[in-house]
Parts: structure tokens; sequence; C-alpha cells
């Protein structure tokens, strides 16, 4: 179920990591697209080990690790300098208003100060902030908080931005509104975004492919297209009104019903899915039913999680 | 609703980037501007300016008296009009490097509260927000942020220490080069390595201290505590350095043999206060003496310490201190 991307970011080989007797990552080898890309997991999986081994702050037992071809190993500060984090945890530089903490942040990364201070602007007014920018941080709500994380993490213009967790502690409006910017960034600023979460939803809004970790090694990874679609391409079928002519119909037609209810069904067949469409129609109006709604049927992310973790 | 995109025209940033090196000067940098924008910062550099200020009006009262003198002697045609102004004129006599130490000496307490405000929080409140996270996510190793730290207290502090000695140093060479000040120009840059160095000692101990709490004003009340205990003991001992000595003679300005405990001496520099005024008074070749010109009483004075012992000793606790504060520094906490 592994399909290696053609064009990788990252490269991770062999890699294994170990807290005194526990080990975090096994011997975990995985390619990580460009784009928006998942990284899902249980808690305890290694999501995070792997996020902080990518940056050098944990230091692997075995294995290497490149990102945008420089080695994370031998070339950490080259490596932190074109990627930017978001933590999981709240972090800030105490009595630093928005403005001061980001341009600040942006220094780090080594930009010159007047192009730091003239992107903290920038980068706070696109992550909704420009009207805080001179408050300081401590008095942020948690929303507030996400979002400047974000922002010190984009200033410098990294080419690969890792999220842990970014909807953490959200209400239901500012997690939208986070992964509406996670979407913009992804698609519209050149930006390869890797979002480590266990809320599958926002993964699925967000993300083009998935990489699953569980026990610290790798489980499964691909498009969320593939890894969503059922085997033996059924179709989903509405109908106007439930129909059970129509459902004779497409029986007589050696369809399989998976599954039918109400006036919704599930349908599979051996032929292609656009002989399969082509059927159904003519059973419709050979009925007089009316279909509604035609699709070809795949599984929640949630539901395919589920299926690899046990 | 409304896009949470605040501004759509955003575009991700391609300009210039510095290599990663030398971080460290980005954190010492914002550490000192934060700390030159305190008021109290500039309120106690003021204040440890005191004792420059209580001696340079002495000096000019003095003045003014003896030059009233003068005129009063020699207009009345007084016999012996000459040895008066000679007694009158005791600014010849002044001992001026003696000035720095004392003012240097006269200032530790403020200096204290300088490097409490300056320092206290500098890693606690950095551990308390998670900082390091931002630290060490940037191009920024354990190095840059340890002496980024050590420079970013260090700088205030040394700058605080200065500047009031400068002040005395430009007007004694402006004022007094005919009364001997030019002769002990080369105070000015002694009484500034003890400053450099008793900075140093502040900042190291104080960040080591500060990276093991998660609140600066617990960092800083453990400091100050340190501290005073520590002065606390030196005064003692220099209370048992007072009692009086049999068969010493109390000559003032003549050389007395006494005959004293040899662990006294080391012993009152077994301090903070001490360690800082004893390589002062190493770098400065006194032993100090009476404030305000007067010259030393033998039996009082505490004679300077061995500079090179002093000098090893203050680097050792700072190598101790600074090694803890670089233990400390981690991205992430490892639990074992």
């Amino acid at each position: 179920m592994i399909a290696p991307p053609l064009e990788a970011i990252a490269s991770v080989v062999n890699l294994t990591v170990r807290y005194g007797r526990f080990t975090a990552l096994q011997d975990f080898s995985v390619q990580v697209p460009k784009g928006c890309v998942g990284l899902l997991g249980p808690n305890g999986a290694g999501k995070t080990t792997l996020i902080k081994t990518l940056l050098g702050f944990v230091t692997p037992t075995a294995g290497t690790a490149t990102i945008l071809g420089h080695s994370v190993q031998k070339e950490g500060a080259k490596v932190r300098q074109r990627v930017g984090l978001m933590p999981e945890q709240d972090c800030h530089l105490p009595g630093m208003s928005a403005i001061e903490f980001v341009a600040y942040a942006g220094e780090l990364a080594g930009m010159p100060q007047a192009q730091a201070l003239r992107r903290a602007h920038e980068v706070l007014e696109y992550s909704g902030l420009g009207e805080s920018r001179y408050r300081k941080v401590e008095t942020f709500s948690t929303g507030m908080k996400q979002r400047i994380k974000l922002a010190q993490a984009l200033v410098h213009g990294p080419k690969l931005l890792l999220l842990d967790e970014p909807t953490n502690g959200l209400d239901p409006r500012g997690r939208e509104e986070m992964l509406k910017l996670i979407r913009d960034i992804s698609l519209h600023k050149d930006v390869n975004v890797i979002v480590s979460s266990h809320i599958l939803r926002d993964i699925e809004k967000t993300c083009e492919s998935v990489i699953v970790v569980v026990k610290g090694q790798l489980k499964m990874q691909g498009s969320i297209r593939d890894l969503t679609r059922i085997q033996g391409h059924p179709v989903d079928v509405e109908l106007k009104e439930p129909s059970p002519t129509w459902q004779e119909a497409i029986v007589r037609r050696g369809i399989t019903i998976v599954s039918a209810e109400r006036n919704k069904a599930r349908l599979q067949h051996e032929a292609p899915t656009e002989v399969t469409t082509k059927m159904i129609f003519e059973a419709a109006r050979e009925v007089g039913a009316e279909v509604r709604g035609l699709s070809v049927a795949t599984k929640s992310l949630e539901e395919a999680f589920l299926e690899v973790v046990h | 609703m409304a896009s949470p995109i605040a501004d759509l025209s955003y575009r991700s940033y391609d300009g210039p980037l510095n290599p990663p090196s030398a971080r460290w000067w980005v954190i010492a940098k914002v550490h000192t501007l934060k700390a030159f924008r305190n008021r109290f910062y500039w309120l106690f550099v003021g204040l440890s300016g005191w004792y420059y200020l209580v001696i340079l009006t002495v000096i000019f009262i003095m003045q003014m008296v003896s030059s009233n003198a003068t005129d009063l002697a020699s207009g009345a045609g007084v016999t012996g009009s000459s040895e008066i102004v000679r007694q009158i004129q005791f600014i010849d006599r002044f001992l001026w490097k003696n000035q720095f130490l004392h003012g240097f000496s006269f200032g530790q307490l403020t200096y204290l509260i300088i490097a409490l405000l300056v320092g206290a929080g500098a890693v606690a409140n950095d551990n308390r927000a998670n900082a390091l996270l931002v630290y060490l996510s940037k191009p920024c190793t354990k190095w840059d942020y340890v002496v980024g730290k050590f420079f970013g207290v260090w700088i205030p502090l040394v700058t605080a220490m200065a500047v009031p000695s400068l002040v005395f140093f430009l007007y004694g060479m402006m004022s007094y080069r005919q009364h001997g000040f030019a002769l002990y120009a080369g105070a000015f840059p002694a009484v500034l390595g003890a400053m450099a160095m008793a900075a140093a000692l502040h900042t190291s101990i104080l960040l080591g201290i500060s990276s093991l709490m998660k609140q600066g004003r617990i960092a800083g009340i453990l400091y100050g505590a340190l501290y005073m205990i520590t002065n606390i003991f030196t005064v003692m001992i220099l209370v048992f350095w007072l009692q009086p000595v049999p068969d010493a003679r109390r000559d003032l300005g003549s050389s007395v043999v006494v005959d004293r405990n040899p662990l006294l001496q080391p012993a009152f520099y077994s301090s903070i206060d001490g360690l800082n005024i004893g390589m002062a008074k190493s770098l400065l070749n006194v032993d100090g003496g009476n404030a305000f010109g007067m010259p030393p009483d033998p039996l009082t004075v505490v004679p300077a310490p061995n500079g090179f012992a002093v000098f090893w000793i203050m680097s050792a606790i700072c190598a101790f201190w600074l090694y803890i504060f670089w233990r400390r520094v981690r991205a992430v906490e490892v639990v074992n």
C-alpha cells in the first residue's frame, strides 16, 4: 500500500530514534512528496518525534534524513533556514509585541533587520493579526496565539512548513479559518506543508496525501484519493424518490446492489465506471425514475485510517 | 463569513537571507536594546554613580573654600600662609585611583539590582513561554543561544557600571589634570577590566539560576539571596578584621605589621561582592582606604588579594554556571 512519490521534498531512510529503552521510531523510511502532506497516527505513534528529528532537536540512533537536499544531521542550520515550524505547544518570546516577535523570528532566520520588519507586517496582515500587531503576545487569545505561531514560522519564506496540531484548542470557526489559511499557503504560495494531526477531518480538508505512522513505523502512504478509493469502483446513486422497479431493472442488468436505503443505493459492477453509469441511466429511463446524483463511491479518511491502524 | 486571510496579495518571501552564522549577535542585540529601553535601568545607572557625584561635590566645595582661604591669607599677610594653603589644598594629595575603586565598590548594590532587572528573567521567562522552540527551530544553535543571552545581559550590565566611571574620568581629565589626575589615567581601563569581570560573574550565575527556573522573579529572589548571604559572610569577616590588634600602632600613613589569621583575608573576598572588589583592587593595584580622599588606615584596610587567584576563581565560577545553563538549553524535554 506504499506508493513512493515522484518528487520528494524530504527523504527519511531507515531512521531509528530511541528515548532510553523506548523506541519512538523504528527503521522508518519515507519519501515526503511536494504539496500538502498529512502526518497521521494515533497518540504516541511517533509523529512529533519525526518532526523533531527532521529539525535536529532529537539525534537519531540510526538512519539518515534529508530535507530539500540538505542532510538533517550535517546541515541542520541550512535545513532550519528553509523550514518553518509551528509547534504544538504555546510558544512566544515574553514581553514582546506581535510585530517585535515576528520580526525577531525573521532576524533569527537570517533576514536583514529592515526586511524582517517589513515582512513581519506583511505576514501578520496575511495571518489576520494586522490589527493586533502592537499588542503583547501574552495577551492574545488561543486562536490568536495559533496564528502568531504560524506567522513566525512563515516570516522568512520557508520552502517547507511543519505544522504540529495546528488546530489545537481552536473553536469551530477558528479551526475553519486556520484550515483555510493552510490551504491557501500550500495551494497558492508555493510552500510545501506537512500537517501533523490526529484530527482526520483537518487532514482531509487541507492535504492531498497522507503518511500514516503507527507504533513508530510507516503504515501507509499515498494520495487521499487513492486511500479512500473502494476496490471494485462502486457507484453511489441518489434518486428523486425511492423506486423498487428501478432496483429490479438494475439487477436485471447484472449490477450488484451493495446497499440501498430509501432513495440512495450503492452499486457495484465489473465493467468500467463509464459503462456502469450508462446502464444506470438506461434503467432509470426504462422505469421512469429520476437520477438526482451519481458519484464514484469512496470511504472516508477515517474509515481508511481505521482499516490501516487495526 | 469573511475570509480569514486578511491580505490576499501576500506573497512568500524570496529575498536575501544571511548565512546561518553569528546568530548570537541578533539575540544579544535584542536583549540589550530591551534593557536600554527600560527607564528603571537608566534610573539605577544614575544611582550607581552616587559616590562620584558626592566626591565631585566635596572637591568642588573644598576648592571654593581653599581658594577663599588662600586669598584671605595672602591679603592679610599672614605668616606661614603657604603652609595653610598646603593643608587646605588636600586635593593635591588625593589618591585618584582609589576613587575609581570606591565608585565601583559603593555601586555594588545597584549593580545587583540592575543585574536582576536585566538578567533574572532572561532564560526563566523563555522556559515558561517555550521560547526555545522558536529559537532552535530557526538556524540558531545552542551555542548562539547561550552566547547571545550572555552578551545580552553582560553588555547592559557593563555599560551600567562603566557610564558613571567614564563621566568621572572625563570630568577629572578636564578639571583636575593639574592636581595629579592625569598620573592615574590608567586607572580607568583598569577599573573597566574589573567591571568586565564583575559583569561576567553576575551574568553567569544569574543565567545559570535563571535557566533552572520557569519564573524570572524566583530566579531573581534566589540570586539576590545568594548575593546577600555571601555578602553577610564578608561583613562578618570584616568585623573580625576590625577587632583591636594588640601592639599595633594606628599611625595613619605608616606601614603597620600585624599578625592576623591568614584565612581572614581570602575569607573576606569569598563573596560575589568580595570577588568583584578584590579583582578591582588587584587591577588598580590599591588596597583601598577611607573614602573621600583620606589616606588609608592600614589596620582597617583589607589588602588586595592575589589578582591571578581571583581571576581564576571568578572564571571557574562563571564556567560552572554557564555549563549548567548550557545543559538546560533543550528544545524538547526528553524523558529517558
